[in-house]
């Protein structure tokens, strides 16, 4: 019969096609985890080079980021343009967020707008902006120079996820207290602090990482301050160590692991409030 | 209106209160971003002839012009490449039980945790002289020395599709996530082929989203300067890369600086046409 042989034939194509995908979309899955397992072997390699381990193994690169005094002051630079960078950010992105969720305000699209540009534009373009107007003032090659330019690229983080986290916020609980006398500094410590803690670490985090991540504005601006991946850009140039392996190993470890601590606040944070509901 | 629940807490008008929340972001932008980009802008149209001659001379440059063409052809290779390398994922991953789907997302999440820098040099063990790729090649006898696989415009287009793959993604799996099942079900029913559900149902409903993720990946892939710089090995000159070299290195502002108009115009421009095909109901409105 002809009609149950094309129903074969079809089954058994729509077998063979099956089969095609799930072999392409694993063989992508590897392509696209291939950097990070890549980075892995590499920083627990017995050998000398940046490069896949073939027989002994060693956490040695691990020992060798704290023992390397040049790599020291690096993470230094990297953590201290990080800390600075994500609490500028905060303070500057936090408040233009809250008025973003909860007020009108004339020109609001274009506040909204110019807030996220630094995450839209591309990195080489705003660097080579900035790079000019710094070279005016003089600034260039300093650590103030790299602080200022990171503030900018990661403040979008803080005022989209903060924006988030205010928008899950009820006004009304604000305008509660404000009705039972509270003062705005009040309000906010008291009510919106709590609420929002969550949102204000995840995005601190984000900014963290991304600053410390950060290459190309620092290559402009910082001169000769060295950054942790400035280090490595120049490391490139000579010889590649699997130190920045083991390095990247640890601060993705770190992220995931400051991550998953963030997600449980957050978790938490919901019951506290969901008990504050009932 | 639908915004003023909160009558502020004091006697500070509504006005008043934004105003104070926005000030320091908006003068510190003002002076980070807007005065800077001005001022490129401004550079880029100083030059000593005439108002354009920054423009002219770079037109004029077959160098110039060869990097702008190289990063426009790449960034349209690129930009297939990784699309396609999404669009057959997303497939795969559409049709994986509940539970897969979530690992199979999660895993091409995990590199946002590496960064640019270190996803860049993770080719170099793989695809370099003594790389994996190499070493395989010539332990099975195929070939009898090693392959010059990195610092060439291939390493580049792989180096950056795999960068933009869980970017390019995401949006796609959104896409496909949105279709309805029970027009495949109902096409299905009445007797069409997967092949024909594929072509007249399935595909043209994500096609919005599969060419705006196209052109977003060809923007984003233009203003890449990691990747190229450290995958091309100063063989592969881009855009992003000239614009360095001109402004940082060589000193010369204005020809960077109409470079740097050049790529935001191409970027910006990528950009709008992405967000007008990703959204086909607001274009049919206006």
């Amino acid at each position: 019969m002809t009609g149950t042989h094309t129903r074969a034939a079809r089954s058994f194509i729509g077998m063979l096609t099956d089969g095609s995908l799930a072999i392409a979309g694993l063989a992508l899955l590897c392509f696209a985890l291939m950097p990070v397992l890549v980075v892995a072997a590499v920083s627990v390699t017995g050998g000398e080079s940046f490069d896949i381990p073939t027989d002994d193994l060693s956490l040695r690169w691990y020992a060798e980021i704290v023992q390397d005094t040049h790599w020291r002051t690096a993470i230094l630079n990297s953590l201290t343009i990080g800390i600075v960078s994500t609490v500028f950010a905060l303070l500057l992105g936090g408040p233009a967020a809250y008025a973003a969720q909860r007020y009108s305000f004339p020109g609001k699209a274009l506040v909204e707008t110019l807030a996220v540009s630094p995450l839209v534009l591309p990195t080489v373009a705003i660097a080579a902006a900035q790079y000019l107007v710094l070279a005016k003032l003089q600034l260039n090659g300093t650590m103030i120079a790299i602080i200022i330019t990171h503030v900018v690229y990661v403040m979008p983080f803080v005022f989209i996820i903060c924006g988030l986290g205010i928008a899950a916020v009820d006004p009304l609980i604000e305008t509660a207290a404000f009705s039972l006398g509270a003062s705005r500094w009040t309000a906010f410590r008291r009510i919106l602090l709590p609420n929002i803690y969550p949102s204000i670490i995840s995005s601190a985090l984000l900014c963290f990482v991304s600053s410390f991540d950060e290459l190309v504005l620092a290559l402009f601006v910082g001169g000769g301050v060295q950054t942790v991946p400035l280090t490595i850009l120049g490391e490139l140039k000579y010889e590649l160590k699997p130190t920045i392996a083991a390095l990247s190993v640890s601060l993705s470890l770190l992220t995931v692991g400051l991550a998953g601590m963030a997600i449980l606040l957050m978790r938490r944070g919901r019951i506290a409030l969901s008990r504050l509901a009932s | 209106m639908a915004r003023r629940q909160i009558s502020s807490g004091f006697d500070m008008p509504d006005n008043k209160a934004s105003v104070a929340l926005n000030a320091p972001l908006v003068l510190f932008l003002l002076l980070t971003i807007v005065v800077p980009l001005g001022g490129i802008f401004f550079f880029s149209l100083a030059g000593e002839a005439h108002p354009f001659a920054n423009y002219a001379d770079a037109l004029a440059s077959p160098a110039f012009v060869r990097v702008v063409v190289t990063t426009l052809i790449l960034g349209v290779i690129v930009s297939i490449v990784t699309t396609t390398f999404a669009f057959v994922f997303s497939l795969w991953v559409l049709r994986l039980p509940p539970r897969a789907k979530i690992i199979a997302v999660g895993a091409i999440i995990l590199p946002f945790f590496v960064s640019y820098l270190l996803r860049a040099l993770s080719w170099i063990p793989v695809l370099g002289f003594n790389g994996l790729v190499n070493r395989i090649l010539m332990s099975t006898g195929l070939i009898e020395t090693p392959l010059s696989l990195i610092y060439n415009p291939f390493a580049v287009v792989l180096g950056t599709a795999n960068v933009l793959f869980p970017i390019a993604a995401l949006p796609l799996l959104a896409a496909f996530h949105k279709v309805d099942q029970r027009l495949l079900a109902a096409a299905s029913s009445l007797g069409a082929s997967r092949a024909v559900i594929f072509r007249r149902i399935f595909f043209p409903l994500v096609a919005p989203a599969t060419l705006s993720t196209t052109v977003m990946v060809f923007a984003v892939a233009t203003g890449f300067y990691i990747t190229p710089s450290v995958l091309g090995g100063g063989k592969v000159l881009l855009a992003p890369n000239l614009i360095e070299l001109l402004i940082h290195r060589r000193g010369e502002w204005g020809t960077g600086a109409a470079l740097t108009i050049v790529l935001l115009v191409v970027y910006m421009s990528a950009i709008v046409l992405a967000r007008r095909l990703g959204n086909p109901s607001r274009r049919r409105r206006s």
